[in-house]
């Protein structure tokens, strides 16, 4: 299936989106491969990246089947459900409205796994709809079905393989370029009011090249070396992030320039700020963390992030 | 945070089914579901919306804390 424009703005604006600029996909019932009433019905949501993959993975796993894709305002399954963009009256108005009853002669869904947190069975049920969840991946739903609509412990457990980090990390990778167009004018507007703030902002200018470098390499070592991370804080990973990356940098240092080693000096503060940042916006886009473990994550990181701004000002010429 | 009735557990194995960091495992001999890794729970509720005899309940807590099993 040809990948668009819009399939990669996906990728690239990942975490960009929110409900209102989310790319859709029309809803409604599509049929593959010669699919007919006896054929199984495979729900889905309309996020445009979504279906564009299911409709992928059902053409190469060759599935004769339906596919509904249920209005969820474009976000994904999991977001929307968790998020209330997607719940069993959204699954029971794409029926209505695709005419599936039509279509079909029996009246059973598949419907994807991470919408279980808002679409109930039993409502499902007491419309007339036999309703089961399938794997997570789309990938495992041709041997779900054809292993008699069982699966395997495994095939419901969400993964997070190199190529999903990667993909994350290259959403990650906008995002924070967007972040720098957005704070370097806010620093500039707070350097009038001199002190601090202004030697901070001409800090930032004379090294905005090397921190949006360093960012993205400190991310991108993230989405890598994900699962061999001890925790699953995405804080605590920024944080360890950051102290591998303080050493190399002060190493660099040391070999090619002989410079003496103050460990938190502004480009140590910097490294260690930038890391925890990098950290717990990466941790946001792992399945590890729940909405509770952000918020902790997010407010003792903005509180650290702080304080190393506190240490600089104190401490100008560095401490260690 | 986990709050799980173990009398009113029937053992459908819902839980399990849908959770996807694997959370739950079944007792078959009991008839029971387990909670076998609370610590990979992310609080995402699937378990809670799915279980019909409502024997799980997932509380927010900004300080993380152990699961409690109610037991008559």
């Amino acid at each position: 299936m040809k990948k668009g424009l819009k399939y990669y703005s996906c990728i690239l604006c990942s975490q960009l989106m929110w409900p209102g600029l989310a790319l859709k996909w029309n809803p409604g019932v599509y049929s593959f491969n010669g699919a007919d009433s006896d054929s199984p019905v495979l729900v889905t949501v309309n996020y445009y990246l979504t279906v564009h993959r299911v409709i992928q993975s059902i053409e190469q796993q060759k599935l004769k089947c339906h596919l509904l894709v249920v209005d969820s305002h474009g976000i994904n399954a999991w977001c929307g459900s968790r998020g209330g963009h997607v719940d069993t009256d959204s699954v029971l108005q794409a029926i209505e409205s695709s005419g599936l009853e039509n279509k079909v002669s029996h009246r059973h869904l598949i419907l994807p796994q991470l919408v279980a947190s808002s679409v109930s069975k039993s409502v499902l049920s007491s419309h007339g709809w036999r309703a089961e969840f399938g794997p997570v991946e789309i990938e495992n739903v041709g041997q779900f079905i054809e292993n008699d609509h069982k699966k395997t412990p495994e095939q419901s457990f969400v993964t997070f393989h190199l190529k999903h980090r990667l993909e994350e990390n290259i959403g990650h990778l906008v995002f924070e370029t967007a972040i720098f167009l957005i704070v370097t004018p806010i620093f500039w507007l707070l350097a009038m009011l001199g002190g601090p703030l202004a030697s901070w902002f001409a800090y930032w200018m004379s090294n905005l090249f090397l921190i949006m470098v360093g960012t993205y390499i400190l991310g991108t070592f993230m989405s890598l070396v994900d699962p061999k991370m001890p925790t699953s804080s995405g804080l605590v990973r920024g944080f360890i992030t950051g102290l591998l990356a303080l050493l190399t940098w002060k190493m660099i240092l040391l070999i090619a320039y002989n410079t003496p080693i103050v460990w938190l000096d502004a480009s140590g503060l910097t490294i260690m700020g930038l890391s925890m940042y990098v950290g717990f916006n990466w941790g946001g886009a792992t399945p590890y963390l729940g909405e509770d473990q952000m918020i902790r994550d997010i407010v003792v990181g903005l509180t650290a992030i702080a304080v190393l701004f506190l240490v600089g000002y104190f401490f100008p010429g560095g401490i260690f | 945070m986990i709050v799980y009735s173990y009398d009113v557990c029937t053992g459908c194995e819902e839980c399990s089914k849908v959770c996807p960091r694997g959370v739950w495992s079944i007792i078959h001999e009991e008839r029971k579901a387990k909670i076998e890794h609370s610590d990979r729970c992310i609080e995402c509720t699937a378990c809670e919306f799915q279980c019909a005899p409502r024997a799980i309940r997932i509380e927010r807590a900004m300080i993380p804390r152990a699961p409690i099993i109610l037991r008559d």
